[in-house]
């Protein structure tokens, strides 16, 4: 399941009323593969209250999910790096940082094509899920990752980092625009920041329809909020 | 006719100004001469200095030679993120080692054997802090105190890596005025305020290396190089850009003359002390009359790419015997740090399968 599709697989009937999902992933031209410009004649017609946009959101997984051939640490504000192994290289945080904002560049592009198609609108941007921390779970619903499962997975600390650099990235995004970034809901995750397996789709990285339920939950309180 | 015997007679060309092609066709110049010893492609070089060294140091690369990246990014970042946070543009990641009293302080921090007072300078109110001893290696420093000591780690374990592996090295002198820390003598970059920390008259005094100091400074550095590496070949050179700036009283170009000539009267030195150590003229070569001033930019300052490439030409054909017209390589944007790095393998695996799984859930949803 998506990340879009936790959210919308838990809408309820009336709700999926109110919502209108354009779908980069699945969409066909909707991106001019020579220009990379966004075929608006794909969105709706009509104008929306509120743009939520979840654009990728992986790529912390891509980075972390499994031990990188030459192990890493990065820079932490007070531990000094994490994980504390000495023998690992070393990346300060705020390489990190730019590694996600090279690596989401493209993703962003999009995201200010849609900012000025609905320039006056409240635009937030909603976080990927965390980390599916539990190793059994993933080894249980690889997926496409079956192929790599021969690999050490990347430490809890590392995994976390990574994590936590890619929600700055999509806030920074979001700043840029003057649009509100919605972290992953706090239910959905243990005391060490990862996914709660409770809210985890039988998949890698996802979270399931009940996480889905969540991040709609916190969308509505968020407009309340605005409104 | 003349039959004179004098002491001039018999000399080779080169000591006469007249005979110098330059003087008609400025491309030809060539005031390098006798070099004691040559490289090879194999041999690493490591590079340190002022910001001229950089180009030295883009060159080698793109010309087939083996500069020596002792402190490189990991593979996973991408080659232009990498050089806005510094690395690749010298051997290890210190920056412009403007003065040479930096250069033998930067030797004994890698050794242990001098740690400054100053560990870190604020930069703005974030908590954020700079390396007091390379405050521009990262566009917005360090996110902490702790982080920095831990690159810092890594950084002079490259440098002493550096050291004790290279085969030659390249040290291009570039500056005379400092700033130095009153409690105990460490010498910065660059004053502090200007790219971090508080400048406190208190704490810090300017301070400009006359030619015995410097040339003391830079015998020791080499020494100290030496009986950690006993064969490494020796190249200095001066670096030709002029200060940008002087905290002495008077104009700043008078202040590049005096720097200049007291960091060559320095390499002169060291080259006549030492074995296997020898001055290349890239000062020369760019500010020369013969070239017509025409190797610097507009601003008078920064020196423009044929300059580079003149100074390039003449340091491949008498360190490597190449042809003169064979090192005359074009300076590319991407550098040194650039210098055709692969994507990183397992992040190429990593997101082709995500996309795998992400497709697949697409359709599996749809």
């Amino acid at each position: 399941m998506s990340h879009v599709n936790a959210t919308m697989s838990a809408l309820t009937v009336a709700e999926r009323e109110h919502f209108t999902y354009v779908d980069f992933q699945r969409t066909p031209d909707l991106i001019d593969a020579a220009t990379a410009k966004v075929d608006f004649s794909h969105f709706p017609t009509s104008r929306p209250d509120v743009v939520l946009l979840s654009m990728a959101g992986n790529a912390h997984n891509v980075l972390g999910m499994f031990e990188h051939p030459q192990p890493y640490a990065v820079g932490h504000r007070t531990k000094g790096r994490v994980p504390a192994d000495t023998e690992r290289a070393f990346i300060p945080l705020d390489l990190i940082d730019a590694w996600f904002e090279h690596h989401l560049r493209s993703v962003f592009d999009k995201a200010n094509q849609i900012h000025a198609f609905y320039p006056d609108l409240p635009f937030i941007y909603v976080s990927a899920p965390p980390p599916n921390g539990d190793e059994v779970h993933i080894r249980t619903y690889p997926n496409a990752f079956a192929a790599k499962l021969h690999m050490p997975f990347s430490p809890p600390e590392l995994r976390i980092a990574l994590y936590e650099a890619q929600c700055r990235a999509y806030q920074r995004q979001a700043e840029r625009h003057g649009a509100r970034f919605l972290p992953a809901p706090v239910a959905a995750c243990t005391p060490e920041g990862f996914l709660d397996l409770a809210f985890a789709n039988n998949d890698p990285t996802h979270g399931n329809a009940a996480y889905g339920r969540l991040v709609l939950d916190q969308i509505s309180s968020l407009l309340e909020q605005v409104a | 006719m003349s039959n004179r015997n004098h002491p001039y007679l018999g000399l080779p060309d080169r000591q006469f100004w007249k005979k110098e092609p330059g003087i008609v066709t400025p491309a030809t110049f060539d005031p390098v001469g006798h070099v004691p010893f040559t490289i090879t492609k194999t041999d690493g070089v490591v590079t340190a200095g002022s910001c001229f060294a950089q180009h030295v140091a883009r060159r080698l690369t793109q010309s087939g030679f083996s500069h020596m990246v002792t402190e490189p990014a990991h593979p996973i970042i991408p080659r232009e993120v990498a050089a806005r946070f510094g690395y690749n543009l010298f051997s290890a990641r210190y920056g412009n080692v403007y003065t040479a009293r930096q250069l033998l302080q930067l030797l004994h921090r890698a050794y242990g054997l001098f740690t400054p007072l100053a560990t870190h300078w604020p930069r703005g109110q974030s908590g954020r802090v700079v390396d007091p001893f390379r405050p521009q290696i990262q566009p917005e420093g360090f996110i902490s105190a702790a982080e920095l000591d831990e690159d810092r780690k890594v950084h002079l374990a490259a440098v002493r890596r550096a050291i004790e592996t290279m085969d030659v090295f390249v040290f291009t002198l570039g500056l005379t005025e400092a700033w130095i820390d009153r409690r105990d003598g460490a010498v910065f970059p660059i004053a502090p305020g200007i790219s971090g920390g508080v400048y406190d008259p208190d704490l810090v005094d300017f301070h400009n290396f006359d030619e015995t100091e410097t040339s003391d400074d830079l015998l020791a550095a080499l020494a100290f190089i030496r009986e950690r590496n006993p064969r490494v070949r020796i190249i200095l050179t001066v670096s030709p850009v002029p200060l940008n700036a002087t905290m002495e009283a008077r104009h700043v170009f008078v202040s590049t003359t005096w720097s200049k000539a007291v960091l060559r009267i320095a390499a002169e030195r060291a080259t006549r002390a030492l074995k296997d150590v020898c001055y290349f003229p890239s000062y020369e070569i760019i500010t020369a009359p013969h070239v017509r001033g025409r190797y610097f930019a507009e601003d008078c300052r920064e020196v423009r790419d044929a300059g580079v490439s003149h100074v390039m030409r003449l340091f491949f054909h008498h360190f490597a015997g190449m042809p003169i017209e064979a090192g005359n390589v074009k300076d590319k944007q991407d550098g040194p740090a650039t210098a055709s790095r692969k994507a990183d393998a397992h992040l190429s695996e990593m997101e082709a399968l995500n996309k795998i799984h992400c497709d697949e859930e697409a359709i599996n949803n749809g």
